[in-house]
């Protein structure tokens, strides 16, 4: 069982991430959940999805204690990385967030990337789902990108699937370092 | 009348968020009327009824208010449709007045409530289950109500059904007593080929509000289908005449429309039970918290401990029976709720001579599995 948490604020698509997350893992023959907690704004403030992975059912959709915590936003890196395990991973947006110790965490430069690349405000979710697909193995980037075609509206898809690619190819050299 | 149709949706896998599958659900079961008034957290129920109903040859209301809504799919229902509503807490408070109305004029119908977190507007995105006791005894007047509590979006479809089958059965308000997780949760879950449903019996009848047996549940024709029908909320004879000082009916009434449900408990009452043979440690639960219950005692199991869990999916009517048989062994029963103690009266009605602990939560939060392991590790030596 994997349990991650995505956190970050409203608007950057922290609940998409975590459907399209679970979704693919569903794709891939897995059991998934997706639970999306957000205030009554309808931009801004502590955006959260909690996503369990599972090859049975899952009983408790709730991540107390995450495997692996993708942070968007400074404030969400800091109400939740003390809960991730100590063997887990953090995956978290450089130009957002001063980290802090943690043994296992890589820096993605998720949002500049979207800049740079595809002009995008938007698809830094995109780019962290890829980077995560490399690094952890847990779901294909095959499914991720189905998991976009079947998820979000046409006029999107094609920016978050280059989002997704990118992401899943441009930071190896990252991981491996 | 049962029968076996079709599911509306291509039977497969999907992913979907409790609230769609609760609407789709509505739709297999044939329900063609929707009238309702939005609101957090149930919302997504009505927008996709209002986009599906036209598709399906159904009809969508979007009504001035929570009362005019189940006064609306009252009036349908009396049409012949299969109707429902969707609300919570605020809304479900107004509804209450025509769900005693639905009861006592034996109205097939389905409210759903997505229970937030209260009382009165409280916290409108955060979940609880603080309407359990509300579902039971909110309308006025001695009466029964069935109600069922979902854990899974999968529960969130079949269980509605089973609504729709109940309600048309018994001629009664049934009421889907869901929450804010469940209803936003997203995960997969199995659409049959075929699902049963049960349609009302449409029979022409003189006699559509009293049967031979103290328990039984008359056929009821529909406006327009030729049936002289009166239809009120004060007390009423077989034929439907209004008779309101008559101890003799009123008594036959009130005595008829509680049994109809309490003689069969059997058929109504649904609950499972996960390693309840012997348990020592024994955890009654419902809807959300009862997943946090399952999560608590695999894990005890697994550390040897005997554990088991005995989840009510139809809260009410209570089935009595099976919780004293799988209290038999029981040194401490706990019963986790998100609210200050609800169903737990019940159980410790029950089992007066038992230890049971009630775990409750009302910080606008889930009940996780570590709250119900803090209060374990304190019972357990």
């Amino acid at each position: 069982m994997t349990k991650i948490k995505l956190t970050g604020y409203g608007g950057q698509g922290i609940i998409l991430a975590g459907e399209i997350l679970a979704y693919a893992a569903m794709l891939d023959g897995k059991e998934s959940s997706a639970i999306g907690e957000y205030g009554s704004a309808a931009r801004g403030g502590l955006t959260t999805s909690q996503v369990i992975i599972n090859d049975e059912f899952i009983a408790s959709p709730f991540v107390e204690a995450a495997d692996i915590l993708i942070a968007l936003s400074q404030e969400g890196y800091d109400k939740y990385y003390s809960q991730v395990k100590s063997t887990g991973l953090i995956l978290y947006e450089s130009s957002m967030i001063i980290p802090k110790d943690f043994p296992r965490q890589y820096a993605i430069p998720a949002v500049n990337v979207a800049l740079s690349e595809l002009r995008s405000t938007v698809v830094g979710n995109m780019i962290m789902l890829g980077a995560f697909a490399w690094i952890t193995k847990i779901v294909s980037k095959r499914s991720l990108i189905s998991a976009v075609k079947d998820n979000v509206s046409s006029k999107f898809t094609e920016v978050n699937i280059k989002g997704i690619e990118i992401g899943y190819e441009k930071f190896q050299e990252i991981f491996k370092g | 009348m049962k029968t076996i149709v079709k599911s509306l949706l291509a039977p497969r896998k999907y992913f979907m968020q409790g609230n769609i599958a609760c609407a789709e659900g509505a739709l297999a079961a044939g329900c063609r009327y929707y009238a309702g008034y939005p609101i957090t957290p149930s919302s997504e129920i009505m927008e996709h009824m209002s986009i599906r109903l036209p598709e399906v040859g159904g009809v969508f209301m979007q009504m001035e208010d929570e009362i005019a809504s189940i006064c609306s799919m009252i009036g349908a229902s009396w049409a012949g449709a299969k109707v429902m509503t969707a609300t919570s807490g605020p809304g479900f408070s107004l509804m209450l007045e025509g769900i005693g109305y639905a009861v006592m004029t034996e109205t097939p119908c389905v409210i759903v409530d997505v229970q937030r977190a209260g009382p009165a507007t409280g916290q409108a995105t955060k979940p609880a289950q603080g309407d359990v006791m509300q579902a039971r005894w909110g309308a006025h007047g001695d009466h029964r109500i069935i109600a069922l509590s979902p854990w899974s979006v999968q529960e969130m479809y079949d269980l509605t059904i089973k609504a729709f089958n109940f309600s048309e059965k018994y001629r009664v308000p049934t009421i889907l007593l869901a929450d804010e997780v469940v209803a936003h949760l997203k995960e997969s879950f199995v659409v049959k080929p075929e699902i049963e449903i049960y349609n009302r019996d449409k029979t022409l009848t003189e006699t559509p509000f009293g049967t031979q047996e103290e328990d039984g549940v008359p056929p009821m024709p529909c406006f327009g289908q030729g049936a002289q029908l009166l239809v009120t909320g004060s007390t009423h004879n077989e034929y439907g005449i209004r008779k309101v000082a008559d101890p003799d009916v009123q008594e036959r009434l009130v005595t008829r429309l509680c049994k109809k449900i309490d003689n069969h408990k059997k058929d109504i009452c649904l609950t499972e039970r996960y390693f309840t043979d012997n348990a020592e440690y024994l955890f009654v639960a419902y809807g959300i918290s009862a997943r946090s219950s399952y999560a608590v005692v695999s894990e005890l199991r697994e550390s040897q401990i005997n554990a088991g869990l005995l989840r009510y999916i139809t809260i009410w009517p209570f089935d009595e029976e099976t919780l004293k048989e799988c209290a038999l062994e029981a040194k401490v029963i706990f019963v986790p709720e998100m609210n200050q103690g609800q169903l737990v009266l019940e159980i410790m009605r029950i089992l007066p001579h038992q230890k049971v602990i009630p775990i409750p939560k009302t910080r606008g939060e889930a009940i996780y599995p570590s709250d119900i392991i803090k209060v374990f590790r304190k019972y357990h030596e």
